[in-house]
């Protein structure tokens, strides 16, 4: 097997509250394969934008990662490598809102350029021709007049593509993209899905794909990693996890999702809340709200199983698939 | 006789001059809207940002003023009641907005929220106020042990549920939804959608259900009107709804839901939606539409209704409708 771009093992990271430490991560461990589009779905809450921000160690002060490796390229990232090398150059990040995202105060061309001024030794037109090129990649017209305008003269649409622009002007070999889209309307979203998936794909890159909504997951991704209570709890191509989902919440969800198909019926609903940061213990975190439940899923936490490459963290999916719980344990971390 | 009914209603907006000598400009936030909501049904307004739908539902509640038009409920129009009149009508007509973080008093609890409509309208004593409020919070899913709790001690479902509460304890027939779930995560979202349908056939209510997400308004919704730009551009009746639009940006917009359970033929618009400062003369769409033509430029088309209902704002909708123009 090729060695995977981007690589999380078994990743923790607590919160340090007044009333303790508790864990917002709990074991999160995934891969990223070159050229590949992965998304990490999950409700509010779930730890999702926690995970990107732990993979471009821009955690806060009161967060900390407390065990797991995280490796790209096969390098090990850790306190000590040198995060202003990488972040821009090697990863890239592009943040949901996108007029919070860029300086008010500086121009798009010097915002867009920084980067390059940073990580290359090209020249100031250098820099100019290489955002002018990138821009016209993310379908900006009249980019010498955008070069010189500042973000309140932009619609959300263009700041979006802007910011894109900014994060693949270095030729980054992972680009992470939390929630890009949410802010946006449907037409532009549209729009916005098409770039990403045509210049990921021209330039073999490859994204991580942060939504709450499943239908642009759909959409953009091939690889889906579900996240439920800081935990991941099932993960795959994106055709298996949707039409056949193993996992009770990703299950839940999918039926909760209102369509035109589902019209005069109630909506299926998923009882309950996600338990709280301070109440999470080490069975199964679905399990006040699944209505599969079995007593050994208040005790033990499940391990994630599965094959060919689809898996799910379930009890049932031992008792279905006749496996023994340990010997596939080891096999998965085997994998991993 | 509809419920309520919208004859040409317009909406500007003024916009703050820059210098003393510049010229007064307007924003048309909603440009001549008729509609006719019916008893009993679940009418949604479905738009991009900025199109005007949330202005629409404001009119229609009389949180805004119409610069032109008029709004008729029951055969009445809302503009030429007197005090107490309107005392009433406010009673019968409610809204519920997006954002269940800021719609509610964080000062007050629960139980004062839910019951202030009742003190407003002085209705009832302490104790039938008390059941009354009990019994609407049960209606929504909230049992009494919330009654003193604040909002902040809430979830985003609870705190929506809150809200709904609210606009029910005056018996309503009407209540405009604006983008009442759209804060919401999924499985909180299906929650609450089901909640509205349960309190819609027990208060038999009407709603008029705003959104920008197409796949709740299609689960949701009986009757559908599109807009663009301030203008109805395609009303969708009842048998047309979950079939292809015939208006171009209608048919734009619903392909551009990311579907979970099918793949369909997307259609990507050029541009973005123009300034409803300098608006298009001719069609609004006339500068994104794939099929425009010369005529679109300078004639405004009107809102005529096609052979399979539905009304649609087009100079070329019976050929787009036929598949004559490509």
């Amino acid at each position: 097997m090729t060695q995977p771009l981007f690589e999380m093992i078994d990743v923790d990271v607590a919160f340090h509250l007044k009333d303790g430490t508790y864990k917002a991560l709990d074991g999160i461990s995934f891969e990223i394969q070159q050229n590949e589009i992965v998304g990490i779905v999950g409700e509010s809450g779930c730890g999702k934008s926690l995970t990107s921000l732990t993979m471009m160690n821009l955690l806060h002060r009161s967060s900390e990662r407390t065990a797991g490796k995280m490796r790209l390229n096969g390098k090990v990232l850790n306190e000590q490598t040198d995060w202003h090398q990488i972040r821009g150059n090697e990863m890239a990040m592009i943040f949901q809102e996108p007029m919070t995202a860029l300086n008010p105060l500086m121009t798009i061309g010097k915002q867009m350029t920084e980067s390059l001024k940073q990580h290359t030794n090209l020249s100031k037109n250098e820099r100019k021709e290489k955002a002018y090129e990138v821009m016209r990649e993310v379908g900006l017209s009249r980019v010498e007049t955008l070069y010189r305008s500042y973000p309140h003269e932009l619609s959300g649409g263009m700041r979006q593509r802007v910011v894109i622009a900014m994060a693949l002007i270095n030729e980054p070999d992972l680009i992470i993209a939390d929630e890009p889209t949410t802010a946006l309307d449907v037409t532009i979203q549209a729009q916005i899905l098409h770039v990403f998936k045509s210049v990921m794909k021209k330039r073999q890159s490859s994204l991580v794909f942060i939504s709450h909504d499943l239908g642009v997951i759909k959409e953009i991704c091939d690889r889906v990693i579900v996240m439920y209570a800081g935990r991941i709890i099932e993960t795959g191509a994106v055709e298996d996890v949707f039409s056949h989902p193993k996992h009770p919440y990703t299950k839940g969800l999918l039926r909760a999702i209102p369509t035109y198909s589902k019209r005069g019926y109630p909506l299926y609903t998923i009882p309950g809340t996600v338990p709280p940061l301070q109440e999470r213990k080490n069975g199964c975190l679905f399990v006040d709200r699944c209505a599969e439940r079995m007593p050994q899923c208040i005790v033990d936490r499940p391990f994630i199983t599965g094959e060919l490459g689809h898996y799910a963290s379930c009890h049932l999916i031992y008792e279905e698939d006749g496996v023994d719980a340990d010997d596939s344990a080891r096999k998965c971390l085997q994998n991993i | 006789m509809p419920m309520i009914q919208l004859e040409n209603v317009c909406k500007t907006f003024d916009v703050p001059q820059q210098s003393f000598f510049e010229k007064k400009k307007v924003v048309h936030a909603v440009n001549g809207i008729h509609l006719e909501l019916f008893e009993g049904e679940s009418f949604g307004v479905v738009g991009e940002s900025g199109c005007g739908k949330s202005t629409t539902g404001q009119l229609i509640v009389r949180l805004l003023k119409p610069t032109s038009g008029s709004i008729n409920y029951k055969g009445r129009d809302i503009a030429t009641m007197n005090r107490k009149e309107m005392k009433q009508w406010r009673k019968e007509v409610q809204i519920v907005f997006q954002d269940p973080y800021s719609s509610l008093n964080p000062r007050k609890t629960v139980f004062s929220i839910v019951e202030e409509p009742l003190r407003i309208h002085r209705l009832g004593n302490t104790e039938q106020r008390r059941e009354k409020v009990s019994r609407v919070l049960q209606d929504v899913g909230i049992d009494d042990s919330f009654f003193q709790r604040y909002p902040h001690q809430l979830s985003g479902g609870q705190r929506q549920r809150i809200a709904i509460a609210s606009a029910l304890v005056l018996d309503p027939s009407f209540i405009v939804i604006d983008e009442g779930v759209s804060a919401l995560d999924v499985s909180v979202q299906a929650q609450i959608l089901n909640v509205l349908k349960k309190i819609q056939k027990q208060y038999r209510l009407t709603y008029l259900f705003i959104s920008h997400d197409l796949n709740v308004i299609q689960y949701f919704c009986d009757r559908i009107a599109v807009m663009y730009l301030g203008e109805i551009v395609e009303i969708i009746e009842r048998q047309n709804v979950g079939k292809t639009p015939v208006h171009p940006y209608a048919k734009a917009l619903f392909s551009a839901i990311p579907q979970v359970d099918q793949k369909g033929t997307l259609t990507l618009l050029k541009g973005e939606i123009p300034s409803p400062i300098d608006l298009p003369i001719g069609c609004k769409f006339s500068t994104r539409c794939p099929y425009v033509q010369e005529t679109c430029l300078h004639e405004l088309p009107t809102l005529d209704q096609l052979a399979n209902g539905n009304a649609v704002r087009c100079h070329f909708a019976s050929s787009i409708q036929k598949g004559d123009i490509q």
